[in-house]
């Protein structure tokens, strides 16, 4: 028999693949023969260095986010190419609610504009208006106070009847106190921690779920939090969206966002937070499930974290 | 209330469903979910992070374009890494005269030291700067594998992945991702003979 198969059992020893009968067979060549004794010392030097390579060469978060913001846009323009029209809702740069916003907006100054260009046909019937015009006096409370008027868009100009006629928005501040369990309250945070741009606002709307009284079992509130945690893209929005979590009861839609965050989250604390939130399930006697144990397998076996390495590890070997 | 899409706490197979009929959103969060793993392949295969992002766009759009007809039949992470995989030995077919330094070799290249004054990581004072040296030579040795070579190498020792996944990834036996080890492990011990 030949080194050169002990040389391949060497190399497969190594990165752990070698089967039991053949480790055994390996181990009592090695016993008998220096060569092959110098030749694993080497191998295992070898292994060390890709350890360094392997810190050296790590994918960092902006390198990430930079990838993901060039690939929403490729995939705009596929959407496009393949349908004749946009079909991806900008998911990354704009948030929704915002994209829909200025949609209508930029619908409703282009319809506006194209109805006051229309020339206007005489002996042509007036318009049936879907919103009848409010007169002032029904307008007297909202126009009070420090209410902005934006967006005037005049649909009568008054130069023949005497009467304008327009559209505007307005836009009042509103000062509003209570407690995270009153609905109206929980709209306001909610359309916040959602649509706001300003991530130091979304980061309060979530810290308000996160600290104040715990919020009750409501699937909505929960489903934004969960949403928060998984796309949100400041992390303390996501961390606190983790909290707010926490303390609500644990089910298979909290624990799925655990494990996709344990799972995916570019932030090793976030993800320490997951694992540790998981506890309800990986400190339970008896098995764990089989999309709970492939996540732990895959984080045991790559995740850059010691920490997270190390219980997944530690969990795994637990329920074995 | 405004009800929120329940879709954020969904498993992969729902969103792959969503997304093979038309919603856009699932499959986006479908990409966010492995997108990371896709990056780190591309990140260790190839020599730049342009070069990395271009492999992982590629990658993407390819599923995006055949995710109406994944069946299934094995899991979604096998079929995007083996997409992933082909699109990396591919890539260096057609870019094989690209040649550009990474990044650490950037940075280490004021005070670089001759390949054969390698230190003991235990007897200088400057250990990153040691380690970012045999970095570099792990590195330019690894990019001097042949394609399937340095796949395997990578996917095993940089990323974790054990034969038999790898042996999915590939799209070819376990027999022969052993042979590709060995040969990949032979040489880059040729390569760093002074080293080792």
């Amino acid at each position: 028999m030949t080194h050169k198969k002990y040389q391949r059992m060497l190399v497969l020893s190594l990165s752990g693949d070698l089967e039991k009968n053949e480790t055994a067979e390996l181990e009592r060549h090695l016993a008998t023969c220096a060569g092959c004794r110098r030749e694993r010392a080497a191998l295992e030097k070898l292994n060390g260095f890709s350890t360094v390579l392997h810190d050296a060469v790590q994918v960092d978060d902006a390198l990430l986010t930079e990838a993901r913001s060039e690939l929403h846009v490729l995939l705009q323009r596929e959407a496009r190419a393949s349908r004749g029209g946009g079909r991806f809702m900008p998911a990354l740069h704009i948030r929704p609610a915002w994209g829909y916003s200025l949609g209508f907006a930029l619908t409703l100054v282009v319809g506006v504009g194209i109805g006051l260009m229309r020339p206007f046909q005489p002996g042509e019937q007036p318009r049936t208006e879907t919103h009848p015009p409010v007169t002032t006096a029904s307008m007297t409370s909202p126009l009070a106070g420090r209410t902005r008027i934006t967006n005037v868009q005049f649909l009568d100009r008054g130069t023949t009847s005497g009467t304008v006629e327009f559209t505007f928005d307005a836009v009042t501040p509103v000062h509003m106190r209570g407690t995270v369990d009153d609905p109206g309250v929980q709209k306001v945070l909610v359309s916040a921690l959602l649509n706001d741009d300003n991530p130091g606002v979304r980061l309060s709307a979530a810290n308000a779920f996160a600290s104040g009284t715990p919020v009750k079992s409501d699937s909505a509130i929960k489903t934004v939090m969960i949403k928060a945690l998984l796309s949100d893209p400041n992390i303390g929005v996501r961390k606190q969206a983790l909290a707010a979590l926490r303390s609500m009861p644990f089910d298979d839609q909290i624990r799925a966002a655990f494990l996709a965050t344990l799972k995916s989250d570019a932030n090793p604390g976030l993800r320490i937070a997951a694992i540790n939130a998981l506890d309800p399930i990986l400190s339970q006697p008896g098995e764990i499930d089989q999309s709970v144990r492939d996540v732990l397998q895959q984080r045991a076996r790559s995740d850059r974290n010691d920490y997270i390495r190390l219980k997944a590890k530690a969990v795994l070997l637990e329920k074995q | 209330m405004h009800i929120i899409d329940p879709r954020v706490a969904m498993e992969d197979n729902d969103l792959i469903r969503k997304a093979q009929e038309g919603d856009t959103d699932a499959f986006e969060e479908l990409v966010y979910r492995h997108d990371r793993s896709v990056l780190s392949i591309a990140s260790r295969y190839v020599l730049s992070a342009d070069e990395a992002k271009d492999i992982y766009q590629e990658v993407f759009l390819r599923v995006y374009r055949g995710l109406k007809g994944f069946r299934f039949r094995s899991e979604f992470s096998t079929w995007l890494h083996r997409i992933t995989v082909n699109v990396c030995l591919s890539y260096k077919a057609s870019h094989r005269s690209y040649s550009r330094p990474r990044k650490h070799d950037e940075e280490a290249d004021d005070d670089r030291q001759s390949d054969g004054d390698i230190v003991d990581p235990a007897a200088g004072p400057d250990m990153d700067a040691v380690r970012s040296e045999i970095a570099r030579r792990v590195d330019a040795a690894l990019l001097d594998l042949a394609p399937k070579h340095r796949m395997v190498f990578s996917l095993r020792h940089l990323e974790g992945y054990s034969l038999k996944e790898i042996a999915a990834m590939m799209d070819c036996a376990e027999g022969t991702v052993k042979r590709y080890l060995f040969d990949a492990t032979r040489k880059m011990r040729g390569q760093l003979k002074d080293l080792v």
